[in-house]
């Protein structure tokens, strides 16, 4: 009887073929492997890629409903330390294999958990493949800002209270990295108070909070003009979504990201390379990325619109209420490529009511 | 004579009101064993009971619902007879069984255990011991210091239980604003309150320790009648005051103290219960307490099925359900109905 048991469990253990994802980062991974098709569950908070808002839902992070777990009869379950503790010894009681992961606190042990989950799902082989991808990239990063001056950084996670990234964090590995010195090194959780940043003086101040309050607290930073960062205009809003629990590819494009912000200088010279043909082709890309985002398909071609230049940026498209099947976009950029803004329209976005319907009246014929 | 017979009809009509009470009871524990985010429907459950034992429906039911159920009459129940001994041992109808710092005592324990780290050695379950011996502590803090000369000072009970219960809280905060995020997420989690327990043993205990708490205060009964008229009144009549002081207090504290440990701060349960009772039965204790025990447990269940259900599958925290209905419930039928609050 144990022997099958034990027989049992080992075949679980071997080929899981239902799995519930109770954290966010998991579910990525999982995608990123591709046994997505072994997911049957996910919480809430589960929307990258846009595929897994379409999985069961098992509830929020912190309140799992175990009943719809249970009726999932999942092979296995890997849970984040932000699950409640208690319901997962439940699961266990209940005899559900459940796999704990970590809180990464550095590229490391980001790896670590992505080799174990590989071997959960069967992916030995692809995870092992991204990791070594991904640490290449990072080394030659690292090799490209060795020499380089190393800014003083401040990077605000949320605010009111204020905290930062504290030692034990990737957040603070991301800033190593990337060749500069995280000031907020010292705080054991992370809070932190105004008076010390100014007294320390970053070079540059870097806030990573949802939206609005991202460009509210850069006012606020703007105050203080005594702050290096603020003299030089070196506030920077960040998408939070890479600095939450990033996958190792999540990982480094973050690092990518901060490197660009950290050492302007290594950046590679782009304005050369930027002529009428290449900045067509490169606006008609990034507006179709933005098109399918929204809408789904991918109307633009570079030859649509003429490209422009004018107060130091490249201009492409304009918005047109009858544009290419209803479609048109507003690309520009910097010379060099960088500071990209991105619109796109459908005809009838900002249209009253008469003209949408002469509009859409034209796209169907 | 005449009073003879005065009290065979209301000892009838009092059994009448338990047996009615304890047939909701059963009705919604049953409804409840039914309901949730996968449906299994009421003429399943009988073979579920009798047959299959390895199905998924056959522990859904009994591995999950069963224990929140058994677990929410417990609770609720506990939490509602304190209500009733603190009520009217200080016959003010604002104490509740939280007041008096236990529950604060408890968080506070139980914080400690998180921060540090110990439940991470000892396993979850020395998360409840540390929360009970928290309780224990502000217990016999507050009894001690309340006790002048072997009397003990009512007042000065409840102003030193309202201090307690100041302090502990301010000292979670502070435990709070300088732990590690993780930590702050136990702590939230134990704060809201839930019905969710593994643990069988801890279920069974906060059980038993609850149908006692129901019986032994029953016995008091008649002393908590004669205590609502005033301590001297009771002395009066025969009642030994400090001795039954003392071990009401001790009781609603154990209560409390065990319950909490458990399932953490479930609000609103102990407040109101016992005045939404006393509507309808009255200030005699003899059958406030019964009857307050039994709806206090049918309430805890119904409002943890709500919380299971209403946005399923995402769960509440059941406290919100119990403030939101109990409260609504509550302001109703005091605008409907007049009535004394607290004693007679």
């Amino acid at each position: 009887m144990n022997l099958i048991f034990v027989a049992l469990l080992f075949v679980v253990n071997l080929c899981p073929q239902r799995i519930i994802s109770l954290g966010p980062v998991i579910t990525e991974e999982i995608y990123l492997l591709e046994a997505n098709d072994k997911l049957v569950g996910n919480t809430i908070y589960c929307k990258i890629p846009q595929d897994a808002q379409k999985k069961e839902k098992i509830g929020t992070i912190m309140e799992i409903n175990i009943e719809k777990i249970v009726s999932l009869k999942p092979d296995v379950v890997l849970a984040i330390p932000l699950n409640n503790p208690k319901q997962l010894q439940k699961l266990k009681d209940m005899g559900i294999n459940v796999i704990n992961f970590s809180s990464p606190e550095n590229f490391q042990q980001i790896c670590e958990d992505f080799l174990k989950l590989g071997n959960i799902v069967g992916k030995e082989f692809e995870s092992m493949e991204t990791i070594n991808q991904t640490a290449e990239k990072i080394d030659s990063i690292c090799k490209k800002v060795e020499n380089l001056s190393k800014p003083k950084v401040f990077i605000e996670v949320g605010a009111n209270p204020l905290f930062t990234a504290p030692k034990h964090s990737f957040i603070h590995n991301l800033i190593e990295l990337g060749g500069g010195i995280n000031i907020g090194l010292g705080t054991k959780n992370g809070l932190y108070s105004r008076e010390k940043v100014l007294k320390q003086n970053p070079d540059i101040i870097i806030i990573i909070t949802m939206g609005v309050v991202g460009e509210e607290e850069k006012e606020v930073w703007q105050k203080y003009k005594t702050i290096n960062a603020v003299k030089n205009n070196k506030i920077y809003v960040l998408d939070s979504y890479r600095y939450c629990s990033p996958t190792p590819v999540v990982f480094v494009e973050a690092l990518e990201e901060l490197v660009d912000i950290f050492h302007p200088e290594a950046r590679p010279q782009r304005t050369e390379i930027l002529n009428e043909e290449t900045v067509c082709k490169l606006a008609a890309d990034l507006a179709n990325q933005e098109c399918e985002r929204i809408y789904g398909p991918r109307p633009f071609l570079p030859e649509h619109y003429k490209a422009t230049f004018s107060d130091e940026r490249w201009k492409w498209g304009q918005m047109d209420p009858a544009g290419i099947k209803g479609y048109s976009a507003e690309v520009s950029f910097k010379k060099d490529g960088t500071d990209k803004k991105v619109q796109v329209f459908f005809s009838t976005d900002r249209l009253n009511r008469t003209q949408r319907k002469g509009i859409k009246e034209k796209v169907v014929r | 004579m005449l009073q003879s017979d005065n009290m065979k009809s209301k000892l009838f009509r009092w059994s009448i009101l338990v047996i009615v009470l304890i047939i909701i009871l059963l009705v919604v524990s049953l409804l409840s064993l039914c309901i949730g985010s996968t449906g299994i429907s009421f003429d399943k459950i009988v073979p579920l009971v009798l047959g299959d034992k390895s199905s998924i429906e056959h522990s859904i039911v009994f591995d999950i619902r069963l224990p929140r159920i058994i677990l929410g009459f417990a609770v609720g129940s506990a939490l509602s007879v304190a209500g009733v001994i603190l009520q009217g041992l200080f016959r003010n109808p604002l104490v509740e069984p939280y007041t008096l710092g236990i529950s604060g005592g408890a968080a506070l324990g139980i914080c400690l255990n998180i921060v540090l780290g110990m439940y991470k050695i000892m396993g979850v379950l020395s998360l409840p011991f540390v929360g009970f011996a928290g309780a224990l502590i502000v217990i016999l803090f507050v009894y001690f210091l309340s006790i002048k000369k072997g009397v003990m000072k009512i007042q000065e009970l409840l102003l030193t239980g309202v201090m307690i219960s100041f302090i502990t809280s301010s000292l979670i905060m502070l435990i709070m604003a300088v732990s590690r995020v993780e930590n702050l997420q136990e702590i939230i989690f134990w704060i809201m309150g839930s019905l969710e327990e593994p643990n069988w043993i801890l279920i069974k205990s906060v059980l038993l320790i609850s149908v006692m708490g129901i019986v032994i205060a029953s016995f008091f009964a008649i002393d908590l009648n004669a205590l609502a008229l005033g301590e001297e009144s009771a002395v009066h009549l025969g009642v030994n005051v400090e001795k039954t002081k003392k071990i009401l207090f001790v009781l609603a504290s154990l209560l409390t103290g065990f319950s909490v440990s458990v399932t953490g701060i479930i609000g609103f349960v102990g407040l109101v219960i016992p005045h939404f009772v006393r509507m309808f039965v009255g200030g005699d204790h003899r059958i406030l307490i019964i009857a307050s025990a039994v709806v206090g447990g049918t309430f805890l269940i119904l409002c943890d099925a709500l919380a299971r259900t209403i946005i399923s599958p995402l769960e509440l925290p059941v406290g919100v359900i119990t403030g939101i209905i109990g409260g609504i419930i509550f302001i109703y039928f005091l605008s409907k109905k007049r009535i004394s609050l607290g004693g007679k």
